[in-house]
């Protein structure tokens, strides 16, 4: 891989491009990734990530195209993420699609992130600097990516799929229940608690709200930390146009706690120092009733999400003790739903 | 019917064999990883076959009380709790369910749900009890 890659991308840039290093990055359930030092010219090797598809992707997740897409509107929103820097949407290089995008250094494992000592002060700022973060991402509205369709497009197009019972309610709820629904119909048994979830999200759906860019996985194991503080937002292959609260429902769900389950925000914060920093960068109100809707269909989502994950090794595509493992976990999160259906919204103080 | 240990005996004896003396010795973070992973499974199988087939009882007779029109005598347990859930996720869904029946259909799926934790996951369903 190494020699074709090193023809192409001297083809491509004009100038000698030399590999110096190249190996496989851990982690990633849906891609492939690298990481190589690339040297361009003259210049002295840099340090890059190459993305690639993994055989078959996630079901509702992203090619590489399209992700590539959503990075480049972030960067140019201001977002902190490793910019993206050449993509070859072809098969022909690699036999899959690829991009590269800088190498940001820190630690993602959720971890080492919440536990070790050095990262203590890095902590402390997290909540601020993801806030921040997050009300970028949330400037970005669907004509700024025109490759990914947002829920109102969608519903027009699928006229069929549209329910008379939800005018004047949340679009972006509405597309999430129908995706909901189309996802469990392709699942072998039975989830009665998760219909039961998805009967009170089709009954509690909130009017109709404002849609904006969301990242989709926004939550701890998915930022890189360094001792100075937030280095990168990554992954981006979930990404979607939607209710912004969604991402803020997402990084406070019990999951992403990672056993701190007294620290509501990925296992880090409070909600409300968090909420209202959010508030501030974005000038948004954040709602405790709406984010408790979406941390409700959020459960669900991982729940399926997780469903899907251990069929991965049921059918045999990617034997894996941990992909067998994470089908014992679904009732988790099913019971978390349920839980906080029974409980009403979590205010703003945990 | 076999001799002692029981199948929940055995998988006891593999588990211990697997913390305490091999895992221990496992430099490899990531091979470790997984052989924690294993270990937790056993574990879950173990209580699994301690548990599951008075949780099976329970859950089926609910479902019957829920569904008597639906035949399901003389099926396996776990066919016939198939069956009926699928019937129930699709009544759910339909949404025709009010009142009282509503209230019994969530106390059931709940109760589902704890029995499964009590297999898959005791610690985590202690969190919710504190």
């Amino acid at each position: 891989m190494q020699d074709l890659l090193e023809h192409y991308l001297t083809e491509r840039l004009g100038t000698p491009a030399k590999i110096t290093m190249i190996k496989p990055l851990i982690g990633g359930a849906c891609q492939d990734n690298y990481a190589l030092d690339l040297a361009i010219g003259e210049a002295s090797p840099a340090e890059y990530v190459l993305r690639t598809d993994k055989g078959k992707a996630l079901e509702a997740s992203l090619n590489r195209v399209d992700e590539y897409r959503v990075i480049e509107a972030a960067c140019k929103a201001g977002v902190r993420t490793p910019k993206p820097f050449l993509l070859e949407p072809s098969s022909d290089v690699i036999g899959h699609p690829f991009y590269l995008m800088e190498r940001i250094s820190g630690t993602a494992i959720a971890r080492k992130l919440l536990t070790d000592e050095s990262l203590t002060d890095a902590r402390a700022k997290l909540p601020y600097e993801l806030a921040q973060v997050l009300a970028r991402i949330h400037t970005i509205k669907p004509p700024d990516v025109p490759t990914l369709t947002d829920p109102v497009a969608f519903l027009e197009k699928h006229e069929g799929a549209r329910s008379t019972k939800w005018q004047g309610r949340s679009t972006a709820a509405e597309v999430a229940v129908i995706d909901a629904l189309h996802a469990l119909d392709k699942l072998d048994d039975a989830y009665p608690a998760i219909e039961l979830a998805l009967r009170w999200l089709i009954r509690s759906a909130p009017p109709e709200r404002e849609i904006t860019l969301t990242h989709g996985d926004f939550r701890t194991g998915n930022f890189m930390l360094t001792p100075d503080g937030l280095s990168g937002v990554l992954d981006w292959e979930f990404a979607h146009f939607g209710d912004p609260m969604e991402d803020i429902a997402w990084l406070c769900m019990r999951d992403w706690r990672f056993g701190r389950d007294d620290r509501h925000v990925g296992g880090f914060a409070d909600r409300e120092p968090f909420y209202r920093a959010y508030e501030a960068a974005s000038g948004r109100q954040v709602d405790p009733a709406i984010v408790h809707y979406w941390e409700i269909f959020g459960n669900l989502r991982w729940a399926w999400g997780a469903v899907q994950q251990a069929q991965r090794h049921l059918s045999g595509a990617d034997r894996s003790i941990e992909l067998a493992a994470i089908g014992r976990r679904v009732v988790e999160m099913e019971f978390e739903a349920l839980y906080l259906i029974e409980r009403g919204p979590i205010l703003r103080s945990n | 019917m076999q001799n002692r240990p029981t199948a929940a005996e055995l998988l006891e004896a593999i588990r211990e064999l697997l913390t305490n003396e091999m895992i221990p010795t496992i430099s490899d973070g990531g091979l470790r990883f997984k052989a924690l992973i294993a270990a937790n499974l056993l574990s879950i199988t173990e209580r699994e076959l301690t548990l599951s087939d008075d949780l099976m009882d329970q859950e089926l007779a609910r479902l019957r009380t829920l569904f008597p029109g639906i035949i399901t005598a003389g099926a396996p347990h776990r066919d016939a709790i198939r069956t009926l859930n699928r019937a129930l996720g699709a009544y759910i869904r339909s949404g025709e369910a009010e009142g009282e029946l509503a209230e019994r259909i969530h106390a059931h799926v709940r109760q589902t749900l704890i029995d499964q934790l009590k297999v898959s996951n005791p610690k985590f369903l202690a969190k919710y009890k504190s």
